[in-house]
């Protein structure tokens, strides 16, 4: 084990506008839910230290906007995500289809590395509600088809499922980190030295 | 306001005996907007806000005059005119004595199109003219037009460029001949000393004062004393319909239920075809309920929802975007009349509707404005920011979006937008954003900060701001920007400065 160094994961939340993302995001970081959080505007960040399989890790989880418009100046804070949770509302279906569009705006604005297999997480909120009308079937073929997302159904309310959630998200980030730094220590031409803590640091490679 | 043209001894007929007065065109400095008067000699301190009796005058804006009616001449050997309404009224006829007749003609030529449409009859076609002074960034159209110098300062920044392109070749070819300037040249571009300038707010303006001014045509000492000191809250309703150009709203109470009317009739059915409404009511029923969650009262969310519904009607280019209700609650408090809060919205709307663009084009070009703003006043928070890779300034975007709505409390708000209406100089609110900036420099710059610190720093900053301390800075950079001999001609194009 190389480094035991700090390790600063970046968690980008989107989906449509009022899914509930603001209300997740402070659920899982404060431990409560409020009906008085105002619209997101811009956006905004929480932090929180976590444990992962004994690693301690930082996660910088970012809200956003949920109005599409408002993406184009998202750029600035896609770059460098290790995970993007994609939410929904079950009890709107709009809200679910447009997770294919969010899916592939982040893919373009983040330009990750090797999109096919950066870790996105779908959740599905307000399942204390009575009114669902996207079956776990329906949300689930679609996960399945997506190179198996993990898929969870929550509520930002009543807390359900939160931590589980957000569990699978660090670890997914960390994987996703891992990597990242594992291309970055590989330099361009020569040779396979990984272990070389002191080229982590250089990462900015010419290409 | 500006007096354009003024005839004496014109006579009225009243209601039994003729009363002489004058009439003049008359200039509204704040909306541009002009007017055609008549006032009685005799009386006066005449007013225009009791309503058009004879005895106290009248008035009509210029846009509304369609005809002309000029009979060859009757029999009290005296000339008159008959002015005819885009609305089939006609004005009371004036009588002029000699040469009079000819002189107001000539002066309309200077704002109609004028054709003969029959014996003695005239039609009157408007000359176009720019529309209310739409704040020159939110302008998305960069093509020059036909339209005077000033207004060509006032346009954004596709001009803007071809401005600095222009200057910047001119200060290279002199660079070239002068060896001296080159050195001074590349000492990089002018900043001012940090040092600001003491400014301290001055008193809040009340109803009485705004009317006083208002009356006595004293609409730039008025705007100048609000933009100082800011309205006291019972002088904004009013004051904020003159600075917005309500009065130039025709029928606003019709033209309000008629547009109410198209969403709040529409049936199930038809609602099923409108998925564009739809989605936008949807839209806006979620945010109402968390526009200022804690304060409002159920009744208050249902007029901020019918607010907006109405506006999508309005304005369905941009119908309803996030944002938009947090400036309409804003508006809201203020008028408990919902045509006025109606109106006064769209007028506000008006000027910053560009934010809400799907391109985003207009704030794109707000980050830019500022962070030259900033290179000017603070050269170095920008190198900062610059190495910090925030030198986008898109950490300022909710601050551009609404207004510092949410910078400051619903009660310290207004007070920002007092002066952002009256300010002296296009664009103040760039001057606001670097003042806040300003304020906050070493906390941002000593603890090096990055993006994502700033970007804290800047959303925690929600309603913990003196407005007051800011709109004072703000004031001062506009001061020190003003005096400095070495502004550079770009920043004071972008806040409209002359030299
Ligand atoms: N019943 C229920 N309501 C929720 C839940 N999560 C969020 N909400 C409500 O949904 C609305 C939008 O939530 P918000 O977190 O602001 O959504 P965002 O736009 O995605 O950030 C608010 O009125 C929340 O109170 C949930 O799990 N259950
Ligand atoms: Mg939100």
């Amino acid at each position: 084990m190389a480094s035991r160094k700090k390790v600063l994961l970046k968690v980008i939340i989107l989906g449509d506008s009022g899914v509930g993302k603001t209300s997740l995001m402070n659920q899982y970081v404060n431990k409560r839910f409020s009906s008085q959080y105002k619209a997101t505007i811009g956006a905004d960040f929480l932090t929180k230290e976590v444990l992962v399989d004994d690693r301690m890790v930082t996660l910088q989880i970012w809200d956003t906007a949920g109005q599409e418009r408002f993406q184009s100046l998202g750029v600035a804070f896609y770059r460098g995500a290790d995970c993007c949770v994609l939410v929904y509302d079950t009890t709107a279906p709009n809200t679910f289809k447009s997770l294919e569009s969010w899916r592939d705006e982040f893919l373009i604005q983040a330009s990750p590395r090797d999109p096919d297999n950066f870790p996105f997480v779908v959740i599905g909120n307000k399942i204390d509600l009575e009114n669902r009308a996207v079956t776990p079937k329906r949300a689930q073929a679609w996960c399945a088809a997506k190179n198996d997302l993990p898929h969870f159904e929550c509520s930002a309310k009543e807390a359900t499922k939160v931590d589980e959630a957000f569990v699978t998200i660090a670890r997914a980030a960390l994987q996703q980190e891992a990597d990242t730094e594992l291309y970055k220590e590989v330099p361009e031409r020569v040779d396979l030295r990984r272990n070389d803590a002191a080229r982590s640091n250089s990462g900015d490679c010419a290409c | 306001m500006r007096i354009i043209f003024e005839e004496e001894n014109v006579l009225v007929h009243g209601n039994a005996v003729p009363e002489s007065g004058r009439i003049s065109i008359i200039e509204h400095d704040s909306s541009q907007r002009r007017e055609f008067v008549w006032e009685p000699i005799a009386a006066g301190d005449w007013t225009f806000l009791g309503g058009s009796a004879f005895d106290t005058g009248f008035r009509q804006d210029l846009n509304d005059i369609s005809e002309y009616f000029k009979p060859k001449r009757n029999d009290s050997g005296l000339r008159y005119l008959v002015i005819k309404l885009r609305d089939g009224a006609t004005l009371p006829s004036l009588h002029f004595g000699p040469g009079g007749i000819e002189r107001v003609e000539s002066a309309f030529q200077a704002f109609f199109v004028i054709k003969e449409v029959g014996s003695g009859q005239y039609k009157l076609e408007l000359i176009e003219e720019p529309k209310d002074a739409r704040l020159s960034l939110w302008e998305d159209d960069p093509e020059p037009r036909i339209a005077s110098g000033r207004d060509v300062l006032n346009r954004g920044f596709g001009i803007f460029s071809k401005i600095t392109r222009a200057i910047s070749s001119n200060i290279q070819e002199e660079v070239a001949r002068s060896p001296i300037s080159r050195a001074f040249f590349n000492e990089g571009q002018p900043e001012l000393p940090l040092e600001r300038p003491v400014v301290i707010r001055a008193t809040l303006v009340d109803e009485d004062d705004f009317r006083d001014f208002v009356l006595a045509g004293r609409y730039k000492a008025i705007k100048e004393k609000i933009f100082r000191g800011g309205l006291t809250g019972g002088a904004r309703p009013f004051a904020w319909k003159q600075l917005l150009g309500y009065e130039s709203i025709k029928n606003p109470e019709e033209k309000y239920h008629t547009l109410r009317a198209q969403w709040e009739g529409l049936t199930a059915e038809q609602e099923e075809y409108c998925t564009i409404l739809r989605e936008r009511r949807s839209l806006i029923a979620k945010d109402v309920t968390r526009t200022d969650p804690h304060r409002l009262n159920a009744e208050q969310i249902q007029r901020l929802s019918e607010l907006l519904t109405t506006y999508c009607i309005y304005d369905q280019d941009i119908g309803y975007v996030q944002g938009m209700s947090d400036i309409a609650v804003v508006i809201l408090d203020i008028y408990p009349d919902d045509i006025d809060a109606f109106w006064v919205f769209a007028k506000f709307m008006y000027r910053v509707r560009g934010n809400f663009e799907r391109s985003q084009e207009a704030i794109k070009r707000q980050f830019e404005a500022l962070r030259r703003v900033l290179a000017f006043t603070d050269g170095e928070m920008v190198r900062f920011l610059d190495r910090k890779e925030s030198g986008h300034m898109y950490f300022c975007f909710p601050w551009f979006l609404i207004l510092f709505r949410r910078l400051a409390t619903h009660e310290t708000l207004p007070t920002i937008w007092d002066a952002w209406l009256c300010s002296p100089c296009a664009n103040f609110h760039l001057l606001i954003a670097a003042a806040v900036l300003d304020l906050k420099r070493k906390e941002i710059m000593n603890e090096e900060f990055g993006y994502c610190e700033i970007l804290q720093v800047v959303n925690r900053l929600s309603g913990n701001v003196d407005t007051d301390e800011i709109l004072a800075r703000a004031q001062s950079l506009l001061v020190q920007i003003s005096r400095s001999l070495s502004t550079p001609p770009i920043i004071k194009q972008l806040l409209n400065l002359s030299d």
